[in-house]
Parts: structure tokens; C-alpha cells; sequence
């Protein structure tokens, strides 16, 4: 009796040893583990502004799909040098892919000759040719020499004949900003009107640089800002030059900020060029995952696409579609 | 007998197995010299203007950081929008992908001790901001830290440029020269200790400097320009020529007064907020707004981030960073007025 009793003593302790095992460690019943994929963005620029929307849907795509993501900007904008200098070092830290916002066209190309990137490689706001004639590389981008066009088909029926087109570019025009003025200069030219290109300074009375704009007020103007940073800054000189509007007749431009969206809804900004930043952003992250798991290279190159790009006006904004593009819930 | 001692080896050998499983489970890796670190990083609100000028600045220090000492610095900004259970899912997250250290700007200041509770589970140090978390929460870990501009001396120096101004020129609040400066109060939410200070300290301020004042009356606008614009324009309403003096809790509800004021084509009114956000700045520098008290943004977040990369590497606190009982530091302030910065 008293060695069943000490049996049964013996195999509650088994028991218990078993369940505490089965509990507190994965020796027995292994929890299956999510496998985590670092993913680096290196983008052009020194801030994150004009990736607000395309960082909430790399988020999203994130915590769906176990990416780790490390969003970097550089110290000095539109440094080729140092964007390089990142993405070796990304690639070497252990980053399963990289998502890049190239600062020159050509750069990852040129970077193939020197190095091998054993990553997968995600251009974004890049030349679909480029990521064609790159190894192991997709492209999730939209075509911002069509976007150009479009503009300039948009300018072309709302100027009046006298008024002069004015660009305002940045003294350093990133790979989609230059698309973007290829394609909107090629449209103005067939419709024999021309195009100067202005760069905004830093600093300056408002009134002072519209005057020049508008040769001392002698001539119309229409000004195109080809990349966001130029839109807003042309859309704050016009808020505080009074009477510009006489002489300007409409800027127009492209970005998606809520700075320059609320230019547009307060009737400062005539059109805009916007595009579905959030579902680039989860578009990059997921390719990114599904490559990086793969280990494989990109199929081909014409599994690549555009994204969609729209022209919108102030009135575009209580849309519930671009509401929903624009403004959106995470 | 025999079989019994056979048994209780047997049974002891098990606990053992598992006892040293356990600890190789729960056990810190000893990790040479580190030339990467990873700062989790959240928000209360990514939308709130102090917070994101916060948030630039730490940016900035990371970049710094990196370039002065060529340690990578992975810094992981999240946005809580408000939601204390978005900043609990936040912390989790940070915590499996291996975060060294956490910023840690709590939704909500009594619910903290969920953040210290996860942390100290998974010993990551944390560094509190902007809103305290309360004193027992603090006092539970000695890897716990909180920077912030003292929510006091905010509201002194708030209340001295009023001071000053009606002593230099009494007419320029007291409009309808009736003897007493009738001011309107916006507040930011009344679960942030600050709010609370600021509120109390600003008007006491203004009675120790000796300025006659009534309150017409006051308001909840939560630290938001819109709000508080809300709530202006039902004010201007309602008390027609009778507002002379409008005390903001922040620059943002600052600003919104100032909306509600230009929408109804008023002027002459007294604006002060608090934060010396860039739009406050701006709206001092070009007369729409009194003054402001501005905390050195710069050394805010130098002393979060500072904080928080030496306790990533396991170092000491920078000599530079002063913290009062060993885990609180109060960024200094002073006050912006026009021309005087």
C-alpha cells in the first residue's frame, strides 16, 4: 500500500515536472516562431515630410507582415555618396532588403559595377528602366513623366495665351523631380509654349520675388512647382504677397503634405498632382518581405507597374476616394 | 527505500533541467562592444506641435549622434494617436524587435505602470517625457527617467509677461479702462498634471504682480489649435468687447484663439501661450501673440536622447545632463517676447 502511495507520489511529480516544461519552455511544444525581416529605407532626404503617407503604409505593411522597418534619411540631402556609404552599411548590418529612394538616376546601376547587392533591392520613385537593368531589384514607383504631362495638359486649358509658365524647381532635382519637369516641358513644348525655370530662394520678401517673377508685374504668370518643397513655399509667398493674385494667375504643382493640401483647399494652389503614397509604402514593404523570404530575384521586370496617379482640384478634396488616398486611417 | 532515492534523484534532475532551462531562457546575452543601438520612440500624439518639434529634434541628435561617434542609432518613432492601448501594443512591439532603450511620451500618466511593468520585465531602461508618470510608478525601477520643462516655472514666466506688460503699459490690457484686465482661460486636458499647473500658477502669478483681474470664463480645448479656436468664437460672442486677456495653457490653443480672432475681424486682444512651438514663434515675432515661454527644444531632446543612447550602451549618464534624484531632469525655459528673444 505504502509503495502505491509512494508511486502515485512520484508520477504527481512527473506530472507536474511535465506540465511546468510544457508551460514555461518551448522544450516540448514548440511555439512556432514569426520569422522577423529587417527591411532599411534609405531615402533622399534629410526628413520624412514628404513621406508621411508612404511611412504609414510601410508601418501597416510592417506589423502584418513581421517587417522590422528602418526608416533613414541622409545627413546632407540629395547626397549620392552618402546614400551609398548607407546602403553598404545596411546591407552588411544585416538588412534582409533594402528600399531606396535613389537621389540620382543610374546610381544603383553604377553601384553594381563596384559592389553585389545581396539583398533585394526596392526602388521607389525611380525609372522603371533602372530597376529593369538592375539585378535582384523591383521598382514600386509612379510615373511622374506622365504626371508632368498631365499637368501641362491641365495648365495648357486653363492659362490665358499671354501668361508666361514659370518652373520652380530645386537646385538639386531628385530622380522623380526631373521626370516630372522632362514630362511637363515636353507637353508645354508641343503646345508651343514655353517654360522657364525658376528656383525659389531660401529667403526674401514675397512680394520682391513675385515681382521678379512677373517682370515687375509687366506679364501673367503661371508657376508649376515641380517637386512639393517648391509648391509649399510658393503657396506661403503667395499667402503673404496681397494682390498677387492679379499677376499669378495659378500655381499648380504636385505633393501630397497636409501643408500643401490645406494651400489647395484654402484656393492658393489651383491643381494638384497627387498619388497613393500609403499603398506605395505597404506596396515596398510587401515585395520587401516576399523577396527577402524568397531569397530569389525578381521574376521579371514586367511584373512592374505603375501606380496611379491623379490631377486634382480644391473641390476633389471632400471625394470620399481621395479623402480616402490623402488623409489616410492607419 | 532504494527505488524511493532513485525516484527523488530522478524528480530532482527534472527541476534541475528545468530550472537551468529557465534561466537560459530569461538570460541577457553579454554582448561585446555595441556599435549599433535601438531606441523605441513613442508619441502621445504625433499631431501635437510641441510634440513634434520633439520629435525633429531627436532626429537630429540621433544623425549627430552617429556621425560624432559612428554608432548606428536605430530610432523607431511611433505615433500612439491618443490611445493607451496603442501605446501598450507600441511597447510590445518594441520590446520583441529588441529595442535597448525606450522614449516613452505616456498617453496617460496613471497608466504607466504598464509600460515599467512590461519594461522591467524585459529590463529595458525607459525614459519618460512630457507627461510624468506618478512619483510610485517612478520610484519602482532605478532604470526609469523623466525629462520635462517644469509645468511651474511655465506658468511664472507666463504670468510675468502679462506682468511686465501691464506695468510698462497698464491701457494695452486693460482696454476698456475699466480698472480690472478680464482675461479668458483655455486649458489643456485636465488629466495632464500640467495643464493643471500652468493654469494655476499663471493666474496666481498675475495676482502676486499686483494686475486686477476677472475671469470671464474658461475652457477644456486639450492642447488643440482647432478647439480652442471653437471655443474663442463662442466666447467673442458672447462676451462682446469684454475680453481683454486670453492665458493658453500651449502655443497650439494660442494660435487657435488667434484664428477665432481674425475670422471675426478682432483685434487688440492679449494672447500668451506656453511651448515656443515654430508657429508660436512665429506668431510672437510678427505681433499676433504677446509672448510665449519657450523650453530649449534642443536641450529637451538632447537630454532624452542623451539619456537614453547611454543607457542602450550600458554607460554612464552624459556629466552634462543634471538629473535631480537621480532620474528627473527639467529642461530650462524663458520667456519670448517680441524683439526679445
Amino acid at each position: 500500500m505504502k509503495r502505491r502511495v509512494n508511486f502515485f507520489w512520484i508520477l504527481y511529480g512527473i506530472v507536474l515536472a511535465v506540465l511546468f516544461l510544457l508551460s514555461s519552455t518551448d522544450l516540448i511544444i514548440k511555439e512556432e516562431e514569426a520569422e522577423i525581416y529587417p527591411i532599411s529605407v534609405i531615402v533622399g532626404d534629410t526628413t520624412d515630410d514628404n513621406y508621411v503617407n508612404f511611412r504609414k503604409g510601410m508601418e501597416r505593411a510592417a506589423i502584418e507582415l513581421n517587417g522590422d522597418v528602418n526608416f533613414i534619411t541622409l545627413y546632407e540631402k540629395g547626397s549620392a555618396s552618402q546614400q551609398k556609404e548607407l546602403i553598404l552599411r545596411e546591407q552588411e548590418d544585416g538588412s534582409r532588403a533594402l528600399i531606396i529612394d535613389p537621389v540620382e538616376a543610374g546610381m544603383l546601376a553604377g553601384m553594381q559595377k563596384e559592389t553585389r547587392f545581396t539583398v533585394p533591392v526596392i526602388l521607389i520613385n525611380a525609372q522603371r528602366e533602372e530597376a529593369e537593368k538592375t539585378e535582384n531589384t523591383a521598382c514600386i514607383t509612379f510615373d511622374y513623366y506622365g504626371m508632368g504631362r498631365m499637368l501641362g495638359e491641365e495648365i495648357i486649358k486653363e492659362r490665358s495665351p499671354e501668361a508666361a509658365v514659370y518652373l520652380l524647381k530645386d537646385e538639386k532635382p531628385d530622380v522623380a523631380e526631373g521626370l516630372f519637369a522632362r514630362g511637363l516641358g515636353d507637353r508645354l513644348m508641343e503646345a508651343d509654349c514655353e517654360m522657364t525655370s525658376f528656383t525659389l530662394p531660401a529667403e526674401g520678401e514675397p512680394e520682391q520675388i513675385l515681382e521678379e517673377l512677373t517682370l515687375g508685374r509687366s506679364r501673367k504668370a503661371v508657376l508649376a512647382a515641380a517637386n512639393p518643397e517648391s509648391l509649399l513655399m510658393a503657396a506661403e509667398l503667395l499667402a503673404d504677397a496681397e494682390g498677387a493674385a492679379k499677376w499669378v494667375q495659378g500655381l499648380y504643382g504636385r505633393g501630397n503634405t497636409v501643408p500643401v493640401l490645406n494651400y489647395l483647399e484654402r484656393g492658393i494652389i489651383r491643381g494638384l498632382c497627387v498619388t497613393d503614397d500609403f499603398s506605395a509604402g505597404y506596396l515596398s514593404v510587401k515585395t520587401a518581405v516576399e523577396l527577402a523570404g524568397r531569397r530569389s530575384v525578381m521574376s521579371s521586370a514586367e511584373d512592374m507597374g505603375y501606380l496611379e496617379s491623379h490631377y486634382i482640384r480644391r473641390e476633389d478634396l471632400r471625394n470620399e476616394k481621395y479623402e480616402k488616398m490623402l488623409y489616410p486611417i492607419e | 527505500m532504494k527505488n524511493m532515492k532513485k525516484c527523488f534523484i530522478l524528480l530532482s534532475s527534472l527541476w534541475l533541467c528545468a530550472a537551468s532551462l529557465l534561466a537560459g531562457c530569461s538570460g541577457k546575452e553579454n554582448a561585446g562592444e555595441k556599435n549599433s543601438i535601438r531606441i523605441g520612440v513613442s508619441l502621445y500624439r504625433g499631431d501635437d506641435t510641441f510634440i513634434n518639434n520633439i520629435r525633429g529634434e531627436l532626429e537630429k541628435c540621433a544623425k549627430e549622434y552617429e556621425k560624432e561617434t559612428g554608432v548606428k542609432v536605430n530610432l523607431d518613432i511611433q505615433d500612439a494617436k491618443g490611445s493607451q492601448n496603442t501605446q501598450n501594443d507600441q511597447v510590445e512591439r518594441f520590446i520583441s524587435l529588441g529595442c535597448d532603450v525606450m522614449c516613452i511620451n505616456p498617453v496617460d500618466r496613471t497608466a504607466a505602470s504598464v509600460i515599467i511593468d512590461k519594461a522591467m520585465a524585459a529590463d529595458i531602461p525607459v525614459v519618460f517625457f512630457n507627461r510624468q508618470p506618478v512619483e510610485e510608478d517612478m520610484d519602482r525601477w532605478d532604470q526609469l527617467y523623466y525629462v520635462e520643462a517644469a509645468a511651474k516655472e511655465s506658468a511664472v514666466l507666463q504670468g510675468s509677461i502679462v506682468v511686465d506688460h501691464y506695468r510698462e503699459n497698464p491701457e494695452s490690457l486693460d482696454l476698456n479702462g475699466d480698472g480690472v484686465v478680464s482675461y479668458v482661460l483655455l486649458e489643456g486636458e485636465s488629466s495632464h498634471q500640467d495643464a493643471l499647473i500652468r493654469t494655476e500658477w499663471s493666474v496666481q502669478t498675475l495676482k502676486d504682480g499686483g494686475i486686477p483681474i476677472e475671469k470671464l470664463t474658461g475652457g477644456i480645448a486639450n492642447w488643440e489649435r482647432s478647439q480652442a479656436s471653437a471655443l474663442m468664437e463662442q466666447w467673442l460672442e458672447k462676451y462682446p468687447g469684454q475680453i481683454e486677456l486670453i492665458l493658453c495653457n500651449n502655443d497650439d490653443m494660442a494660435l487657435g484663439a488667434i484664428d477665432a480672432m481674425e475670422r471675426a475681424g478682432i483685434t487688440g486682444i492679449s494672447v500668451v501661450g506656453i511651448d515656443g512651438t515654430t508657429p508660436g514663434l512665429e506668431a510672437v515675432e510678427s505681433g499676433k501673440m504677446m509672448g510665449t515661454v519657450s523650453s530649449n527644444k534642443e536641450l529637451y531632446a538632447g537630454a532624452v536622447f542623451g539619456i537614453a543612447s547611454s543607457r542602450a550602451l550600458g554607460e554612464e549618464i552624459p556629466a552634462g545632463i543634471e538629473l535631480e534624484e537621480g532620474k528627473y531632469f527639467k529642461c530650462p525655459q524663458q520667456i519670448v517676447v517680441k524683439n526679445h528673444k
